[in-house]
């Protein structure tokens, strides 16, 4: 489905916001153990150290107008090496929505629906993520925004609550009371988890409006994820502790199931899964959407409502056979230390190379 | 086939005996007879309707005869007797001519057509060497004072007696003097019903599209205040109008519109809301992309934001498009009252919304999955109130809110005050009965009921039924899957949501795609907004603002 849009300033920048949030909501535990109390100023660092690689990217893109990096890459290495490319950027999306389904399915099997079989929350999920991406970018980006505004409302408010009562600063401070070697390992575990935005980038670069111009949309989006994800490391670490917070899986529904005040304020982590869920769709539908995007490339556009099927139906299929927590939360960090990032600096390399060559033989032609 | 049927025949003789092949040869013989005499008929029948045809396209060009009677003999061969058609002659203009007069009686003026077209022929005189063709001229200028058209084919005077006017024969002469007889009958400006006010206007649209005009022009009497007139539906001919102001309203969905409107073909219209479901995008959409209404100052207040409005003959109402979900919220006490009041009633109506929407939903999936929300001394409340009822409490809501529903739609049916008698029956008298008999739970009555009413505190009924059926949907969802699956469901009506389209204008507009000058009047008001919404009035957005701007297009 080839569409001809031009994302709008909110929609890039909530994109970019739900986007880069995805795995790390789970894997954030991974660095509070090397960080300890500067965990999230490591989380606050390792996102904004994504940002000079999406400018990169859009660097790219305003010189390769209505094309994504796929397209580039493609259109300088021939269509072979484009399509290899392709399909490492297939399998890496498949392999984020694989992991991001399982993290979040075990956290609705293990708090909420512990006698609902694995198969029907993935499948649920998977298909809600399908139905939102079916009708386009423009519905999804539109979604996107609508979703990510209600969660974002919904997890802070939540945790108001707990302002008073459970917000203890003696779990905060002193801040940097940790190694230096711990804190960098951290914050790069960190801008690598990140990295998953840059996998859209590479895709919606093309419905950016002169993206050089308008980087800021997506810089601010970056911004705005590094704070408001460091704010809710500090929250969660403020009220379980530094330690109790690295040894226990989904720390934000864990943090809010302990508030209580008075008698009928409680039981918030119900309220708090709400946004987990919104997160887990939208990157889900993210992954999708991408990896739909590559399959399109390959298969020149036959037969689109097919190669979704199919798509989903692989991610569905190896979320079954993974079904595990475990299994996942190790995926998603080899991810976000191996694959993300490396992957991502290699598509910037080649497209860098290819520019430079494009632009020398023009020159050639001039002269 | 014929080579199919020769290779069976082969076949057939191969292995029919003799006796067999006789029979099936006279089956043939006898069917090729039947074809040729079918064709026979095919040619008659033809014929006839050829014939039909010729009549038919020479009762379509039939002139006005010369003489009165055989006009008047014409008419009731093509009228019938029933249709109450009034025939009477005249010697007129002191007895210079004699005339005939036709008209229905039931839709025709009588008195009118006496004082002012009987009497005056009867009276007035007229210089006796006055040639016959100049008669209808001096008729028309001197004799009758009110509008007349001369017309000579029969089927366009009978379609205007059919429209109440009255037609004046003259004997000699071929040609007819078509009067505007009509006799309206009409509705007094009443108050609007379905969309009481404080402090707005009280005047609400009547069945008459002349009038509702006039009430439209009222409020804007402006040169650029544009009308498109059209006649709709086969059988109906039912007149409407499209109205919206120039300069102000994007050209391109007038345009748009007008295309739409003229690619109707229905055999009846009957109102406003039947054909704006033949005009937008998608009529199965569960959500209201138009508004009804039946106030002429809310119309008024669209036309000036860049919306266009249709009104429609014999219907009580008009509608307006493009509106956004917002418009559905939003009543004309907003801009009569206080910034501060109108915003905190227009949070309210938002929030009964998401109450009529969400709270049975949530009222389920807190007591059958999530109980840790429901606090303790609330939580032993719900379980006693629900001891000895038979029914899961997923079963228990869809049926209590089915029941609300049929109750409120059988209170509206049935007249009068017995109505609002029957409601308060069923809905009080049944409803403790089954409370008592241990049918349903306390809590459900209340939990339902809130949900119901909440629902009628939105401005647009329309939007009301919205929230049943998406009630439903969230019920189901939170009934098999809890919490779960009620916001699965949030997400799918969001994402429905926010891809649905007015005439291209997003439903979600300002907020998605986002327009902060239009947020000033969504979800509170602000202020008197100094800018049109972008996407609505794209060409002329300031309303008020630097002097000598007002107006003005960019």
């Amino acid at each position: 489905m080839l569409e001809n849009i031009k994302l709008t300033r909110e929609q890039t920048f909530f994109l970019i916001f739900i986007c880069a949030l995805g795995n790390i909501v789970y894997t954030h535990t991974w660095i509070d153990d090397e960080a300890d109390r500067a965990a999230w100023v490591a989380a606050l660092a390792g996102i904004l150290l994504v940002t000079p690689f999406a400018v990169w990217m859009l660097y790219l893109g305003e010189n390769y107008p209505e094309k994504n990096l796929l397209d580039i890459v493609e259109d300088g290495l021939g269509k072979f090496p484009g399509g290899i490319v392709s399909c490492v950027y297939i399998l890496i999306n498949v392999a984020v929505a694989v992991a991001i389904l399982n993290l979040f399915t075990e956290l609705i099997k293990s708090v909420f629906l512990p006698k609902t079989p694995v198969g029907v929350i993935m499948l649920i999920l998977v298909l809600v993520a399908v139905s939102i991406i079916s009708s386009g970018l423009k519905a999804f980006s539109r979604t996107a925004e609508l979703l990510t505004g209600l969660g974002l409302a919904n997890f802070f408010f939540s945790f108001v609550f707990s302002v008073p009562k459970y917000f203890h600063t003696e779990y905060i401070f002193p801040v940097f009371d940790t190694s230096w070697l711990g804190f960098i390992k951290g914050t790069l575990f960190m801008t690598g988890a990140a990295s998953e935005c840059l996998l859209l980038i590479m895709i919606i670069v093309r419905f950016i409006p002169d993206p050089g111009k308008h980087c800021l949309w997506v810089v601010t989006g970056l911004v705005f994820c590094a704070v408001v994800f460091s704010a809710a490391i500090l929250v969660i670490m403020a009220m379980l502790s530094p330690e109790l917070a690295k040894r226990i899986a989904f720390g934000g529904v864990n943090a809010a199931r302990i508030i209580q005040v008075g008698e009928f304020i409680r039981g918030l982590e119900v309220f708090i899964f709400i946004t987990y869920q919104f997160i887990a769709i939208g990157k889900i539908s993210v992954c999708l959407y991408c990896g739909w995007t590559a399959v399109q490339k390959i298969l020149h556009n036959i037969k689109p409502w097919l190669s979704l099927a199919a798509l989903s139906s692989v991610v569905l299929a190896l979320s079954f056979w993974l079904n595990s927590y475990n299994k996942a939360y190790q995926l998603a960090v080899v991810l976000g230390t191996y694959i993300l990032l490396p992957f991502s600096i290699l598509m910037l390399l080649i497209c860098t190379i290819l520019l430079i060559v494009k632009k020398k033989k023009s020159d050639a032609m001039d002269s | 086939m014929f080579k199919t049927y020769k290779n069976s025949t082969k076949l057939s003789d191969s292995t029919m005996s003799l006796a067999e092949r006789q029979a099936s040869q006279r089956e043939l013989e006898r069917l090729k007879k039947m074809i040729i005499a079918g064709s026979d008929v095919a040619q008659e029948l033809a014929l006839v309707i050829e014939q039909l045809r010729r009549s038919a396209s020479n009762a379509e060009n039939q002139k006005v005869f010369a003489t009165i009677d055989e006009n008047f003999s014409w008419l009731h061969d093509f009228l019938g007797q029933g249709i109450g058609l009034t025939v009477g002659k005249y010697d007129i203009l002191a007895g210079n001519a004699q005339a005939g007069i036709a008209y229905i009686e039931s839709i025709a003026d009588k008195q009118l057509i006496s004082s002012y077209v009987i009497e005056p022929l009867l009276t007035k005189k007229v210089d006796s060497n006055i040639r016959l063709d100049n008669l209808l001229n001096f008729i028309q200028l001197e004799s009758i004072y009110i509008h007349t058209t001369s017309n000579y084919i029969m089927t366009k005077i009978v379609e205007s007696l059919l429209n109440g006017d009255a037609v004046l024969f003259i004997n000699g002469l071929q040609e007819a003097l078509v009067i505007g007889s009509r006799k309206i009958e009409k509705r007094s400006i009443e108050k609007p019903d379905n969309e009481g006010t404080v402090l707005a206007s009280l005047e609400s649209f009547t069945d008459d599209l002349e009038t509702n005009c006039s009430m439209v022009i009222k409020r804007l009497p402006i040169t650029t205040l544009c009308f498109e007139a059209f006649t709709q539906g086969e059988l109906s001919r039912t007149k409407l109008k499209l109205v919206w102001l120039e300069g102000i309203a994007n050209e391109k969905v007038i345009e748009e519109v007008e295309r739409r409107i003229k690619k109707i073909n229905v055999d009846n219209l009957d109102g406003v809301g039947n054909l704006a479901e033949l005009i937008e995008d998608k009529p199965l959409s569960i959500f209201p992309k138009y508004r009804q209404t039946q106030r002429p100052d809310v119309v008024a207040k669209a036309l000036t934001e860049g919306h266009f409005a249709v009104l429609c003959n014999n219907s009580p109402f008009a509608f307006f498009a493009p509106i956004t979900l917002w418009d559905n919220f939003k009543t004309m006490d907003d801009y009569a009252e206080r910034v501060t009041s109108s915003s905190y009633l227009r949070l309210v109506r938002y929030v009964a919304f998401a109450i009529a929407v969400l709270v049975s939903p949530v009222y389920l999936s807190f007591v059958t999955y999530n109980h840790i929300v429901v606090p303790q001394s609330l939580a032993v409340n719900i379980s006693t109130g629900r001891e000895g009822v038979p029914f899961p409490s997923g079963i228990e809501l869809v049926m209590m809110t089915l029941a609300i529903s049929i109750i409120r739609e059988a209170s509206l049916r049935i007249p009068g005050s017995v109505g609002y008698f029957i409601g308060t029956l069923a809905a009080v008298v049944i409803g403790q009965a089954a409370v008592t008999a241990g049918y349903v739970s306390t809590s459900i009555i209340i939990v339902v009921a809130v949900s119901e009413i909440s629902s009628f505190a939105i401005s647009t009924t329309t939007l009301v039924y919205t929230t049943r059926l998406i009630n439903y949907f969230f019920i189901t969802l939170a009934s098999v899957l809890g919490m779960f699956g009620l916001i699965n469901g949030m997400i799918i009506v969001m994402w429905y949501v926010v891809s649905l389209e007015s005439f291209g204008v997003p439903y979600l507009y300002p907020l998605i795609p986002f327009d902060l000058e239009g947020m000033k009047d969504t979800f509170v008001r602000l202020a008197v907004l100094k800018k049109r919404l972008r996407l609505l009035a794209p060409f002329n957005r300031y309303r008020i603002g630097p002097e000598g701007n007002s107006g003005k297009r960019e």
